[in-house]
């Protein structure tokens, strides 16, 4: 049960451009993120969901508002480190960010820059190479990887430094069904039994239907803001900004139009399918 | 152009102790104009089969023949430029290609390459950018100052201008977001059928493999477990799963539909109007629900 009482990340009045002569790339962006949700931002590429994301790992600073992240501001020089420690972001291409030359290596790169001492580092290498399921390839090289095994290795050295806050920036986007797939699986599983709090960017329309809330970006700005159930009630708007729906969205509202007497309700399969069956047998 | 690969065989690392059998005897016919998509997972040997096609792999055993060029293994390919010229390749990411200082020199590159004059490549860069949906004012600029969706149009155009016969479409959406991804679909359908391509696409996507294809070829462990239309491979539930591959979402609801309602059917239905057309048909034939 996520309690919105506890906000973890808190936005307020951000904007940002990359100089003073271009538009805004966020244009008075105000939002929280609460502890232990699984928060979906979506928009057309160009809206401004990459932009914010690197703003909450304080990689860039707003020109003008605030964040913060455990009520540290992302401009305090002296919290910065705190912050980009608890705060892990998944990439994504995952060749850019293999940067060790073994899957050990990788994952152990983080924690020594982190300052983290041997004996600490060995135990925290095992158990997040065990978590990710990657740890019989700790002795292998990139090469040797998958796009979804590569991934699990960058999670895994995110993981090693303990973070209550994990990104993914359009992390499955590169990956075939099976590698975006044991990602998901891998996340839900952070998410749920660890309580880390996750911020997905996606253009992933089945993945936002299984967030506990979502966020709606287009030209810099937060258009939309709820749980999934509530925004997909209605499609004008998703449609208003040329954005695809979710497969079941479609088929619910083609049936619609058909002349099929159906709630606005369903967002799963399973859920339109009882509608359907509901439909038939009470007639 | 035809495609035919006659008993053809690959190998990796031959006759080392890392020796690997990546296509095994592949009996396989493509009709010139037709669009195959290739399916299968990770590692059942897609890309290796389609860049057979444009000879950037050889066969270790067999041969492969495009239109009437051909390539056998163990003889020499003296034709390997003309061959390059008809097989045009959109590889994954083909923006990540992009080179020249502006969009035209990148378009021209490739049928200068050719022997193209360089007026005659200059049209035909004027004509491919439009191809793509592109404005000609871009031309002049440079390609790294583009939008991501742009900058695979440029790269697309670019194939375009050398005008290739065949085109070998690598996961031509990959990274995309879903508008791009409709986008690009939809200019490859019509370039294919105005161009008269004969279009073999590699694809992760069931949907779009149903979609757009007239046959598609499913590989597994480097061989060919499945050729045939859409609508055949697709009632194949059961090997379907064997070899790791989904349906299309259309027919996995109609699945989970059927279920529910104690109906044993299963249809080949690959887009959202024909899944409801469908759900309304069976719900009308068993008690006449719909009036």
């Amino acid at each position: 049960m996520i309690h919105k009482k506890n906000r973890i990340i808190d936005v307020s009045n951000v904007y940002y451009r990359y100089d003073k002569e271009t538009n805004w790339i966020l244009e008075d962006i105000n939002l929280s993120v609460y502890q232990g949700e699984w928060l979906a931002i979506t928009g057309h590429n160009g809206s401004g969901k990459s932009t914010l994301a690197k703003c909450l790992k304080g990689l860039i600073m707003p020109e003008k508002g605030t964040i913060s992240v455990h009520h540290w501001d992302t401009t305090d020089k002296e919290k910065l480190w705190d912050i980009r420690r608890t705060v892990g972001m998944v990439f994504q291409n995952p060749d850019n960010q293999f940067v060790g030359a073994t899957v050990k290596d990788d994952v152990a790169f983080g924690m020594e820059n982190s300052g983290i001492e041997r004996k600490e580092m060995i135990k925290r290498l095992e158990s997040s190479l065990k978590q990710v399921r990657m740890f019989d390839y700790m002795d292998r090289e990139p090469h040797q990887l998958s796009g979804g095994q590569k991934q699990r290795v960058a999670i895994a050295g995110i993981i090693a430094l303990e973070p209550s806050i994990i990104i993914l920036d359009e992390a499955t986007s590169m990956l075939d069904p099976e590698g975006r797939q044991s990602i998901m699986k891998l996340m839900r599983h952070l998410n749920q039994e660890n309580k880390i709090t996750v911020i997905s960017i996606t253009h992933d329309l089945e993945e936002v239907i299984h967030a506990d809330r979502m966020i709606m970006m287009n030209d810099g700005k937060v258009i939309k803001e709820g749980k999934p159930r509530d925004l997909f009630q209605s499609t004008t708007d998703f449609e208003k900004i040329g954005l695809d729906l979710p497969f079941t969205i479609k088929l619910r509202c083609c049936l619609k139009e058909k002349g099929l007497e159906i709630s606005d309700n369903a967002l799963f399969e399973e859920e339109l399918v009882n509608e359907l069956w509901t439909l038939y047998s009470t007639n | 152009m035809d495609i035919i690969f006659n008993q053809l065989t690959h190998l990796y690392h031959p006759k080392t102790p890392f020796e690997r059998i990546a296509l095994n005897t592949i009996n396989l016919e493509m009709a010139s104009q037709s669009f195959t998509s290739i399916v299968g997972e990770t590692g059942s040997g897609k890309s290796t089969l389609v860049q057979h096609i444009n000879g950037l792999l050889k066969p270790s055993s067999g041969s492969i023949q495009i239109g009437s060029l051909s390539i056998e293994a163990g003889k020499k390919v003296s034709n390997l430029k003309e061959l390059r010229k008809q097989v045009g390749m959109v590889f994954q990411y083909p923006e990540h290609q992009l080179f020249e200082e502006t969009v035209l020199k990148d378009i021209c590159f490739g049928p200068i390459n050719f022997g193209v004059p360089e007026a005659e490549a200059e049209r035909r860069a004027q004509w491919a950018i439009k191809q793509v949906g592109l404005d000609t004012d871009i031309l002049s600029r440079s390609p790294f100052d583009l939008s991501g969706g742009q900058m695979r149009r440029v790269a697309i155009a670019g194939v375009l201008a050398i005008d290739p016969k065949v085109v070998i479409l690598d996961e031509p959406t990959a990274g995309l977001d879903p508008k791009g991804r409709k986008d690009i679909m939809s200019l490859f359908k019509q370039l294919h059928k105005e161009r008269q391509w004969t279009t073999i696409m590699v694809t992760h996507s069931m949907e779009d493999a149903a979609y757009y294809s007239d046959q598609i070829v499913v590989m597994n462990k480097g061989t060919v477990a499945m050729h045939d239309s859409p609508e055949n491979v697709f009632i194949q539930i059961d090997e379907l799963k064997k070899l790791g591959l989904d349906l299309p979402q259309t027919m996995q609801f109609l699945r989970l539909f059927y279920a529910k309602q104690k109906l044993n059917d299963i249809k080949p239905v690959f887009s959202i109007e024909e899944t409801a057309d469908e759900i309304i048909r069976a719900l009308s034939g068993e008690k006449g629900v719909i009036r």
